[in-house]
Protein backbone atom coordinates (compact mmCIF):
# COMPACT_ATOMS: atom_id res chain seq x y z
CA UNK A 1 0.00 0.00 0.00
CA UNK A 2 2.84 2.43 1.00
CA UNK A 3 4.62 1.83 -2.59
CA UNK A 4 1.36 2.36 -4.40
CA UNK A 5 0.68 5.63 -2.28
CA UNK A 6 4.34 6.77 -3.29
CA UNK A 7 4.45 6.32 -7.15
CA UNK A 8 0.72 8.34 -6.66
CA UNK A 9 3.03 11.20 -5.39
CA UNK A 10 5.77 10.74 -7.24
CA UNK A 11 3.05 10.87 -10.51
CA UNK A 12 2.00 13.93 -9.18
CA UNK A 13 5.23 15.46 -9.26
CA UNK A 14 6.07 14.55 -12.44
CA UNK A 15 2.86 15.88 -13.56
CA UNK A 16 3.64 19.53 -11.94
CA UNK A 17 7.48 19.40 -13.63
CA UNK A 18 5.90 18.60 -16.84
CA UNK A 19 3.65 22.04 -16.69
CA UNK A 20 5.82 24.55 -16.64
CA UNK A 21 8.05 22.91 -19.28
CA UNK A 22 5.04 23.22 -22.16
CA UNK A 23 4.31 26.73 -20.33
CA UNK A 24 8.16 27.88 -21.22
CA UNK A 25 8.14 27.10 -24.53
CA UNK A 26 8.52 30.54 -26.74
CA UNK A 27 5.66 31.46 -29.26
CA UNK A 28 6.63 32.47 -32.59
CA UNK A 29 4.28 34.69 -35.15
CA UNK A 30 4.61 36.79 -37.49
CA UNK A 31 2.65 39.45 -39.45
CA UNK A 32 2.78 41.80 -42.76
CA UNK A 33 4.15 45.54 -42.24
CA UNK A 34 6.43 48.07 -43.52
CA UNK A 35 10.07 49.31 -42.91
CA UNK A 36 11.83 52.83 -44.08
CA UNK A 37 14.59 53.73 -45.63
CA UNK A 38 15.35 57.24 -47.17
CA UNK A 39 17.40 58.30 -49.41
CA UNK A 40 19.93 61.47 -49.61
CA UNK A 41 20.31 64.37 -51.51
CA UNK A 42 23.11 65.54 -53.85
CA UNK A 43 24.87 68.86 -52.98
CA UNK A 44 26.86 70.70 -55.63
CA UNK A 45 29.85 72.19 -54.08
CA UNK A 46 31.57 75.21 -54.19
CA UNK A 47 34.55 75.46 -56.01
CA UNK A 48 37.76 77.50 -54.58
CA UNK A 49 40.28 79.16 -57.01
CA UNK A 50 43.83 79.03 -56.13
CA UNK A 51 46.70 81.43 -57.03
CA UNK A 52 47.55 81.50 -60.85
CA UNK A 53 50.54 80.00 -61.71
CA UNK A 54 51.83 82.29 -65.28
CA UNK A 55 54.13 80.83 -68.31
CA UNK A 56 54.97 81.48 -71.84
CA UNK A 57 55.13 84.92 -73.35
CA UNK A 58 53.21 87.02 -75.62
CA UNK A 59 50.67 85.15 -77.38
CA UNK A 60 51.93 82.05 -75.82
CA UNK A 61 51.20 83.42 -72.29
CA UNK A 62 49.23 80.76 -70.07
CA UNK A 63 47.61 80.73 -66.79
CA UNK A 64 47.27 77.46 -64.57
CA UNK A 65 44.99 77.56 -61.68
CA UNK A 66 43.94 75.27 -58.98
CA UNK A 67 40.07 74.46 -58.63
CA UNK A 68 39.26 73.09 -55.45
CA UNK A 69 36.35 71.90 -53.37
CA UNK A 70 35.15 70.27 -50.60
CA UNK A 71 33.61 66.92 -51.16
CA UNK A 72 29.67 66.36 -50.78
CA UNK A 73 28.23 63.43 -49.08
CA UNK A 74 26.94 60.86 -51.67
CA UNK A 75 29.18 62.15 -54.58
CA UNK A 76 30.79 59.71 -56.52
CA UNK A 77 32.09 62.84 -59.13
CA UNK A 78 31.98 66.33 -59.82
CA UNK A 79 31.59 68.21 -63.07
CA UNK A 80 33.72 71.53 -63.29
CA UNK A 81 32.55 73.85 -66.12
CA UNK A 82 34.94 76.96 -66.19
CA UNK A 83 35.32 79.79 -68.71
CA UNK A 84 37.31 83.20 -69.12
CA UNK A 85 34.02 84.85 -69.80
CA UNK A 86 30.54 84.61 -68.43
CA UNK A 87 28.21 82.42 -68.60
CA UNK A 88 30.21 79.73 -68.37
CA UNK A 89 29.56 77.46 -71.71
CA UNK A 90 32.33 75.15 -72.12
CA UNK A 91 32.07 71.70 -71.66
CA UNK A 92 31.84 70.75 -67.80
CA UNK A 93 34.89 68.25 -67.09
CA UNK A 94 34.17 65.02 -64.73
CA UNK A 95 36.32 65.12 -61.66
CA UNK A 96 36.34 62.49 -59.28
CA UNK A 97 38.45 64.04 -57.01
CA UNK A 98 38.00 67.53 -55.37
CA UNK A 99 40.77 69.25 -57.31
CA UNK A 100 41.99 70.04 -60.69
CA UNK A 101 43.82 72.01 -63.04
CA UNK A 102 43.06 74.82 -65.43
CA UNK A 103 44.69 75.98 -68.32
CA UNK A 104 44.12 78.90 -70.47
CA UNK A 105 45.51 81.84 -72.76
CA UNK A 106 46.31 84.28 -70.48
CA UNK A 107 48.22 86.94 -72.76
CA UNK A 108 46.04 89.38 -71.48
CA UNK A 109 43.92 90.32 -68.18
CA UNK A 110 41.21 87.40 -67.66
CA UNK A 111 38.68 86.99 -65.06
CA UNK A 112 38.45 82.98 -64.49
CA UNK A 113 35.06 81.73 -63.64
CA UNK A 114 34.15 77.75 -62.33
CA UNK A 115 31.13 76.17 -61.04
CA UNK A 116 30.72 72.94 -60.18
CA UNK A 117 28.03 70.12 -60.00
CA UNK A 118 27.45 66.95 -58.42
CA UNK A 119 27.08 63.57 -59.29
CA UNK A 120 26.46 59.68 -58.71
CA UNK A 121 25.11 57.45 -61.52
CA UNK A 122 22.46 58.73 -62.87
CA UNK A 123 21.61 61.10 -59.87
CA UNK A 124 23.56 64.88 -60.83
CA UNK A 125 22.64 68.19 -59.05
CA UNK A 126 22.18 71.47 -60.66
CA UNK A 127 25.49 73.92 -61.00
CA UNK A 128 26.50 75.48 -57.84
CA UNK A 129 27.78 78.84 -56.90
CA UNK A 130 29.71 80.36 -59.65
CA UNK A 131 33.34 81.77 -57.98
CA UNK A 132 35.59 84.29 -60.12
CA UNK A 133 39.83 85.11 -59.64
CA UNK A 134 41.28 87.93 -61.89
CA UNK A 135 44.29 86.48 -63.63
CA UNK A 136 46.88 88.81 -64.75
CA UNK A 137 50.12 87.45 -65.78
CA UNK B 1 0.62 3.08 9.44
CA UNK B 2 -3.24 3.05 10.20
CA UNK B 3 -5.47 3.45 6.83
CA UNK B 4 -6.41 7.30 8.09
CA UNK B 5 -2.49 7.81 8.48
CA UNK B 6 -2.11 6.73 4.97
CA UNK B 7 -4.95 9.04 3.67
CA UNK B 8 -3.64 11.92 4.81
CA UNK B 9 0.28 11.13 3.56
CA UNK B 10 -1.19 10.72 0.11
CA UNK B 11 -3.37 13.77 0.02
CA UNK B 12 -0.40 15.60 1.05
CA UNK B 13 2.37 14.33 -1.55
CA UNK B 14 -1.23 15.52 -3.82
CA UNK B 15 -1.46 18.85 -2.59
CA UNK B 16 2.93 19.33 -2.82
CA UNK B 17 2.54 18.35 -6.21
CA UNK B 18 -0.34 20.43 -7.47
CA UNK B 19 1.45 23.68 -5.35
CA UNK B 20 4.45 23.15 -7.40
CA UNK B 21 2.77 22.61 -10.67
CA UNK B 22 1.24 25.74 -9.91
CA UNK B 23 4.16 27.86 -8.88
CA UNK B 24 5.99 26.41 -11.65
CA UNK B 25 3.80 27.99 -14.41
CA UNK B 26 3.64 31.14 -12.98
CA UNK B 27 6.16 33.10 -15.08
CA UNK B 28 3.54 31.58 -17.94
CA UNK B 29 0.47 33.77 -16.28
CA UNK B 30 2.03 36.89 -18.01
CA UNK B 31 1.16 35.43 -21.10
CA UNK B 32 -1.60 32.91 -21.14
CA UNK B 33 -4.60 32.52 -19.00
CA UNK B 34 -5.78 29.67 -17.09
CA UNK B 35 -8.74 28.65 -15.67
CA UNK B 36 -10.11 26.94 -12.58
CA UNK B 37 -9.53 27.04 -9.05
CA UNK B 38 -7.01 24.46 -8.13
CA UNK B 39 -6.23 22.86 -11.09
CA UNK B 40 -2.79 23.01 -12.79
CA UNK B 41 -3.28 23.04 -16.73
CA UNK B 42 -2.73 25.53 -18.37
CA UNK B 43 -4.93 27.47 -21.33
CA UNK B 44 -3.23 29.06 -24.05
CA UNK B 45 -4.66 32.36 -25.44
CA UNK B 46 -3.79 33.21 -29.23
CA UNK B 47 -0.54 34.88 -30.18
CA UNK B 48 -1.21 38.20 -31.81
CA UNK B 49 0.79 38.77 -35.08
CA UNK B 50 2.80 42.36 -34.62
CA UNK B 51 1.81 45.60 -36.16
CA UNK B 52 4.25 47.63 -37.55
CA UNK B 53 3.67 52.00 -37.77
CA UNK B 54 4.91 54.52 -40.19
CA UNK B 55 8.41 56.04 -39.29
CA UNK B 56 8.77 59.63 -40.39
CA UNK B 57 11.59 60.76 -42.98
CA UNK B 58 12.53 63.13 -40.06
CA UNK B 59 13.43 60.26 -38.16
CA UNK B 60 16.64 59.51 -40.56
CA UNK B 61 19.30 62.03 -39.51
CA UNK B 62 21.57 59.11 -40.82
CA UNK B 63 22.56 56.00 -42.45
CA UNK B 64 20.76 57.98 -46.11
CA UNK B 65 21.17 55.94 -48.92
CA UNK B 66 23.20 57.08 -51.97
CA UNK B 67 23.48 55.20 -55.29
CA UNK B 68 25.85 51.97 -54.97
CA UNK B 69 25.82 52.41 -51.39
CA UNK B 70 24.02 51.12 -48.26
CA UNK B 71 22.01 52.48 -45.55
CA UNK B 72 19.79 52.33 -42.80
CA UNK B 73 16.20 50.56 -42.54
CA UNK B 74 13.54 51.43 -39.53
CA UNK B 75 10.87 50.48 -38.66
CA UNK B 76 8.73 50.61 -35.50
CA UNK B 77 6.98 47.24 -33.89
CA UNK B 78 3.86 47.16 -32.06
CA UNK B 79 2.52 44.12 -29.61
CA UNK B 80 -0.60 43.92 -29.49
CA UNK B 81 0.17 40.97 -26.96
CA UNK B 82 -0.12 40.60 -23.23
CA UNK B 83 3.62 39.64 -22.86
CA UNK B 84 6.45 41.00 -23.98
CA UNK B 85 8.32 39.75 -27.66
CA UNK B 86 11.57 39.75 -29.06
CA UNK B 87 11.98 40.53 -32.90
CA UNK B 88 13.50 37.64 -34.40
CA UNK B 89 13.70 38.61 -37.82
CA UNK B 90 12.40 41.08 -40.63
CA UNK B 91 12.58 40.30 -44.27
CA UNK B 92 11.72 41.64 -47.20
CA UNK B 93 8.41 40.94 -48.75
CA UNK B 94 7.31 43.02 -51.82
CA UNK B 95 8.20 46.07 -54.16
CA UNK B 96 9.49 48.79 -52.47
CA UNK B 97 8.03 52.50 -53.15
CA UNK B 98 9.39 56.15 -53.10
CA UNK B 99 7.57 59.42 -52.39
CA UNK B 100 8.62 62.76 -51.76
CA UNK B 101 11.71 62.46 -53.14
CA UNK B 102 12.97 65.73 -56.00
CA UNK B 103 11.12 63.93 -59.37
CA UNK B 104 10.67 60.88 -60.85
CA UNK B 105 11.18 57.86 -58.66
CA UNK B 106 10.30 55.20 -60.94
CA UNK B 107 12.92 53.02 -60.51
CA UNK B 108 13.87 53.27 -56.75
CA UNK B 109 17.01 50.70 -56.82
CA UNK B 110 16.69 50.19 -53.10
CA UNK B 111 16.31 46.11 -52.07
CA UNK B 112 16.10 44.81 -48.93
CA UNK B 113 16.51 41.32 -48.26
CA UNK B 114 16.55 41.13 -44.82
CA UNK B 115 17.86 40.73 -40.90
CA UNK B 116 18.03 38.95 -37.71
CA UNK B 117 18.14 40.91 -34.66
CA UNK B 118 19.54 38.58 -31.69
CA UNK B 119 19.88 41.67 -29.03
CA UNK B 120 18.12 45.28 -27.88
CA UNK B 121 14.85 43.36 -29.85
CA UNK B 122 12.63 43.50 -27.35
CA UNK B 123 9.04 45.03 -27.25
CA UNK B 124 7.07 45.33 -24.05
CA UNK B 125 3.70 43.47 -23.33
CA UNK B 126 1.25 46.18 -25.28
CA UNK B 127 4.09 48.39 -26.05
CA UNK B 128 6.06 49.77 -29.41
CA UNK B 129 9.61 49.86 -30.33
CA UNK B 130 11.51 51.62 -33.12
CA UNK B 131 14.43 49.53 -34.57
CA UNK B 132 17.21 51.02 -36.46
CA UNK B 133 18.68 48.27 -39.26
CA UNK B 134 22.36 49.80 -40.11
CA UNK B 135 23.19 49.21 -43.77
CA UNK B 136 20.60 46.80 -44.66
CA UNK B 137 19.29 48.66 -47.22
CA UNK B 138 21.12 48.92 -50.82
CA UNK B 139 20.80 51.13 -53.46
CA UNK B 140 22.05 50.46 -56.99
CA UNK B 141 23.30 52.73 -59.64
CA UNK B 142 20.17 52.46 -61.32
CA UNK B 143 18.29 54.68 -58.91
CA UNK B 144 16.30 57.79 -60.96
CA UNK B 145 17.68 60.65 -60.43
CA UNK B 146 14.22 61.69 -58.66
CA UNK B 147 14.98 59.57 -55.71
CA UNK B 148 16.91 62.03 -53.88
CA UNK B 149 15.33 62.52 -50.42
CA UNK B 150 12.57 60.37 -51.36
CA UNK B 151 11.35 58.13 -48.16
CA UNK B 152 11.19 54.40 -49.30
CA UNK B 153 8.44 52.08 -48.36
CA UNK B 154 9.51 48.31 -47.70
CA UNK B 155 6.91 45.61 -47.26
CA UNK B 156 8.42 43.77 -44.47
CA UNK B 157 7.35 40.49 -42.82
CA UNK B 158 7.99 40.41 -39.05
CA UNK B 159 8.80 37.56 -37.01
CA UNK B 160 8.55 37.77 -33.25
CA UNK B 161 9.16 34.70 -30.31
CA UNK B 162 7.33 35.52 -26.87
CA UNK B 163 9.68 36.06 -24.10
Amino acid sequence: MARRHAALVAAAIACAAAVPSAAWASWQTGGPGSAAARAGTLTAPTPTLGTPACAGKGANTTATVQVSWTATAGAAGYDLQWDTSPPTTQPPTTVAGTSAPVTFNAKNPQTLYARLRARNAGWLTGYGATVTRSVSC
Amino acid sequence: MTRKARRRLLGAGLAVGLAVAVAGSGAAYAAWSSSGAGNAAAVAGTAQAPTTSAVSGGAFTSGLLYPGGSGDVKLTVSNPNPYPVRVTSVAGNGAVTASGGTGSCATTGVSFTGTTLSTNNGVAAGGSATFTLPGAATMSTGSDDGCQGALFTIPVTVTVVSG
